[in-house]
């Protein structure tokens, strides 16, 4: 596959991801794995692994490896600046007309609204988190439900004391002082994590 | 001499438009919202680049929008606080450590096998950290921004709809959009015939 070709397809993929990482990876699987046939799905499975088991966002980090599968270093790179193309001509023209009709009725009247919805994803956005760190059953509608209905196959609830210290200590300290660099909070706490979550 | 100190300060801001972005990208872990406290953190409070509004609309914004969450918050707040420039070298940034690290395991580490605990348990402390600022965040932005009904029913029920019933974050904010636009030409009309 060409450079260019796969420029073009990493742009189909950033016009295409609405709502974050993992609807990438669905269409990731779809078209590269059953599609295109550029990975197997063996190698697909591995790329996930190390694309979550890395830091970054996790649709950059597929891009790159698979680019570089199919066409080296320079094919990795490309298909990650195809990815955010898209999205630098959609930001920028949103930013700039929010930011030119700040004060107009129907600007004001988005942001009124969609400030509160967007509050309530950020809500629900601590409790993906806390389902993959502090609570070793996810706490879903389903593992609910399931342990509600006293469904044979439903799996204990419990909590991860250790993750569960280091959440509670990472917010008072966050909340505390405001200034205190937070990547400090993120790096110490995988350190303690690296050293006593076993 | 005010054109040239004004060209100085906008150098400044990219560079640290670029090493704000590098840094949350390289250490933030577990999806696109970890970026949020940690904008707020460095953007908000330690670089005074934003306000805790601009933050809020920047999210709804570029979620409703396709793309990488990490990279459209890079663009957005790049542009709010230093033009075109500001949000491309804010995207570079971003994108840098990820496409750095990725490359390196393909060329170096092609068979390795990071499922060690060491490495889990140092992805599960961040995630932890995580949680917890996460929650300090939507705390801060809950005070700011439910200051009536409206907001506060708002606010409940694209928080339900998302957990309960698996609603995507997309429609979560077309709704809101919907719900504020209606809302706000509703008592712009009600202003109106009081007045006439």
């Amino acid at each position: 596959m060409s450079l260019f070709s796969i420029y073009l397809l990493f742009i189909k993929y950033g016009l295409l991801s609405f709502g974050g990482g993992y609807v990438l990876v669905m269409l990731f699987i779809h078209d590269l794995v059953e599609k295109y046939k550029l990975l197997t799905s063996s190698e697909f499975g591995n790329l996930l692994a190390i694309a979550q088991m890395t830091p970054g966002p996790i649709g950059i980090n597929t891009a790159t490896y698979v680019g570089y599968q199919t066409n080296g270093i320079l094919g990795g790179i490309t298909a990650t600046i195809g990815l955010l193309t898209p999205a630098i001509f959609l930001v920028l023209t949103a930013a700039f007309f929010f930011q030119k009709w700040e004060n107009s009725n129907v600007v004001k009247g988005l942001l009124y609204g969609m400030r509160p919805a967007t509050l309530g994803l950020i809500i629900s956005a601590v409790l993906i988190f806390a389902n993959i760190s502090i609570f070793p059953t996810p706490v879903t509608v389903d593992t609910v439900k399931a342990h509600l209905l006293n469904d044979p196959a439903a799996q204990a609830f419990s909590i991860r004391l250790i993750p569960l210290a280091l959440a509670i200590i990472s917010a008072l300290i966050m909340a505390k002082f405001k200034k205190v660099n937070i990547i400090y909070i993120i790096a110490g706490s995988a350190l303690l994590g690296a050293l006593f979550i076993r | 001499m005010d054109k040239d100190t004004a060209a100085v300060s906008k150098f400044a801001k990219c560079r640290m438009l670029f090493w704000g972005f590098f840094k949350i990208a390289a250490l933030v872990v577990g999806g696109g919202y970890a970026i949020v406290p940690a904008a707020e953190n460095e953007f908000i409070h330690r670089k005074k680049l934003l306000t805790e509004d601009e933050l809020l609309d920047m999210m709804a914004i570029i979620q409703s929008l396709p793309g990488i969450i990490a990279g459209n918050a890079a663009l957005y707040i790049g542009y709010r606080a230093a033009g075109v420039w500001g949000a491309l070298t804010a995207l570079l940034g971003v994108a840098t450590p990820s496409t750095l690290i990725i490359l390196l395991i393909a060329i170096f580490l092609r068979n390795i096998d990071l499922n060690i605990p060491t490495v889990q348990g140092a992805f599960m402390g961040a995630q932890a950290a995580i949680t917890g600022l996460i929650a300090v965040t939507a705390i801060r932005m809950c005070r700011k921004t439910v200051q009536n009904s409206f907001t506060l029913i708002t606010a409940v029920a694209a928080a339900t709809a998302t957990i309960i019933f698996k609603v995507s974050p997309v429609w979560v904010i077309i709704a809101g959009a919907v719900l504020g636009i209606t809302s706000q030409f509703a008592s712009a009309a009600k202003k109106g015939e009081k007045e006439s």
